[in-house]
């Protein structure tokens, strides 16, 4: 597994964890968020989050069910504004512009703020129109080049020997970590900015596991990934920074090393040394 | 018995045990096959004898010649009948499908309470009441007459609620992890519903059409009161105009005492039983073309 650090600079995201982030130009942070509180209806899920996220970093959100990592990952590219009953305050910002900003369009944040789901979440079309499914609708290649596409992205994610001759199939037939692969096939397809990751191994076997992580650390710095993530050892393999929710709160956010191995809070020394989760 | 079932030890070690279990299954298996005998018989029996005395005394000249009297063909209620069909599954169809796409999409609030409480009664409202309100209304009061549009609007309203309910029930059951994969890639509302919502649905939508398109093809007790009868050809005109269709031709022509009549009653009735069989074809092909890629076929 590769060493932390060896494809960012890690030490300008050391910096900002630890709160001096002044030296720190805007642009360096691609998402942050500022104040942000989330609920649905009555109940408040995560309150008061201020968290920056360095362009090409790749950050790990950990901390038990129910803490509102999820909540939170998904409020970055707006996919909880349509759920019944979904309050916010405090806002989001993407290359330091609101995400609710009359400017943005939803559909251009969403191209360039992708995700992948727990579960790999094919659509009900063959493997190739899976892989340009995204770049029809953005309508950004000629229909000439779309399975140029199909194949680029597909050996990106290393699948193409595994589906070469079966691009008309159905992606069902496909194993679980397949179907994932596919799916990130997808959401590289229309070339992201960040990728918001939702627990994205937690149904695949140590193989498929170790695929999507070498995937994700060779995309970046390329693509700046934040992973919700219950697996505490995934987070310390692939993560510059490490974020830990705890009831609702943002109990503690530093290099991932640093959480690891010499927090500052009790909870967090409880959770990452196994006693709480 | 659910005791000795449930312990594997008794199952597997005492011989009776097992004897009990193997007749238990036999019943079952003798009843299950009772069963679909009970339902393939009659239909084997029914389209067997009605093609059996088709055949017996089949003309071409059936599907070529209008009504004379109680002898002549079939073709103006062939036609009759395909127009019926056609008017109902573009009107019902477009009412019905919008129906369940907004009672699936926007149905949570007070409004589609109310439209879906309103549609299953209407789903209950038996054929011939509705035939005679019809009647009383386009026929009568809105001075239509026996007429095409008072056969069709009677027949759509008839329907309405069956491609209505299976309209809904099939785009709600779309699994929403689609819907989420779609937004997530910034797929437009309008494209995620037709390249995938609608694709995944179709099935059900389709067997929601064919159901209600045999309901009209097989109708006959709204018709009589609305349609009315004609053994010339159907007339380009939604009123005034009587139409003839299959169904009366069945029930009709059956009670005549004349063997060409009789012979017309079959040759209607084997018509409508392959009509119903290609639709019933056509939905399969339908929903095979479209499947390809389905997660749950």
């Amino acid at each position: 597994m590769i060493q932390q650090g060896e494809h960012v600079n890690v030490q300008s995201f050391d910096a900002l964890a630890s709160g001096s982030d002044n030296h720190l130009e805007p642009t360096d942070l691609i998402v942050s968020t500022k104040e942000l509180s989330l609920g649905f209806g009555q109940k408040t899920v995560i309150a008061d989050i201020d968290l920056s996220f360095p362009r090409g970093s790749i950050t790990a959100l950990i901390g038990p069910s129910g803490s509102g990592k999820t909540t939170f990952l998904r409020t970055l590219n707006r996919m909880n504004d349509n759920v019944k009953g979904f309050t916010r305050t405090g806002d989001v910002l993407f290359n330091s512009e609101s995400i609710w900003s009359p400017n943005i369009d939803l559909l251009a944040l969403r191209r360039r703020v992708g995700m992948l789901f727990q579960r790999a979440n094919p659509f009900p079309m063959s493997i190739e129109q899976n892989v340009i499914a995204g770049v029809k609708a953005h309508n950004i290649a000629k229909k000439s080049q779309l399975k140029q596409i199909a194949k680029m992205r597909l050996e990106e994610v290393g699948l193409w020997q595994a589906v070469e001759t079966r691009l008309h199939d159905s992606p069902f037939r496909l194993s679980g970590g397949q179907q994932q692969l596919l799916c990130l096939a997808r959401a590289l397809a229309i070339g992201p900015d960040v990728l918001l990751l939702d627990e994205p191994t937690s149904a695949l076997d140590p193989t498929s596991i170790e695929a999507v992580e070498n995937l994700i650390l060779s995309l970046s710095p390329a693509i700046t990934f934040i992973v919700v993530t219950h697996n505490l050892a995934q987070a310390r393999r692939i993560s510059h920074n490490t974020a830990f929710f705890f009831e609702g709160q943002l109990t503690e956010y530093g290099p991932t090393k640093h959480i690891f191995e010499d927090p500052s809070r009790p909870e967090t020394q409880r959770y990452v040394s196994g006693r709480m989760g | 018995m659910a005791q000795t079932t449930l312990d594997p030890l008794n199952t597997n070690l005492l011989g009776g045990t097992s004897a009990r279990r193997k007749s238990t299954a036999a019943i079952i298996w003798v009843l299950a096959s009772l069963s679909l005998v009970a339902i393939v018989g009659p239909a084997i029996w029914i389209i067997g004898s009605v093609f059996g005395k088709m055949m017996k005394g089949w003309h071409w000249s059936v599907l070529t010649e209008v009504g004379a009297g109680l002898g002549g063909g079939l073709l103006n209620e062939i036609i009759g009948t395909l127009m019926i069909v056609a008017g109902v599954a573009i009107i019902a169809g477009s009412m019905g499908i919008l129906s369940g796409f907004f009672l699936s999409e926007y149905g949570d609030g007070l409004l589609g309470g109310v439209l879906r409480t309103a549609s299953e009664v209407l789903a209950g409202v038996p054929s011939i009441v509705l035939g005679y309100v019809g009647y009383v209304a386009l026929v009568v009061h809105f001075h239509w007459g026996y007429s095409l549009g008072a056969g069709i609007l009677v027949l759509t309203v008839m329907v309405v609620p069956y491609i209505a309910k299976t309209t809904e029930i099939s785009l709600k059951q779309v699994p929403i992890a689609y819907r989420e994969g779609a937004e997530a890639l910034g797929m437009k509302n309008s494209q995620i519903l037709r390249r995938i919502v609608l694709k995944t649905a179709l099935p059900g939508i389709t067997t929601g059409m064919i159901i209600a398109t045999a309901i009209a093809v097989g109708e006959t007790a709204p018709l009589l009161y609305t349609a009315g009868y004609s053994q010339s050809l159907p007339a380009l005109s939604f009123t005034h105009h009587p139409v003839g269709y299959l169904t009366y031709a069945v029930w009709n022509f059956y009670n005549q005492p004349s063997v060409t009549a009789q012979q017309l009653s079959f040759d209607a009735a084997g018509i409508l039983i392959i009509a119903i069989i290609l639709l019933i074809v056509l939905s399969r092909v339908i929903v095979a073309m479209t499947q390809k890629h389905s997660e749950f076929r």
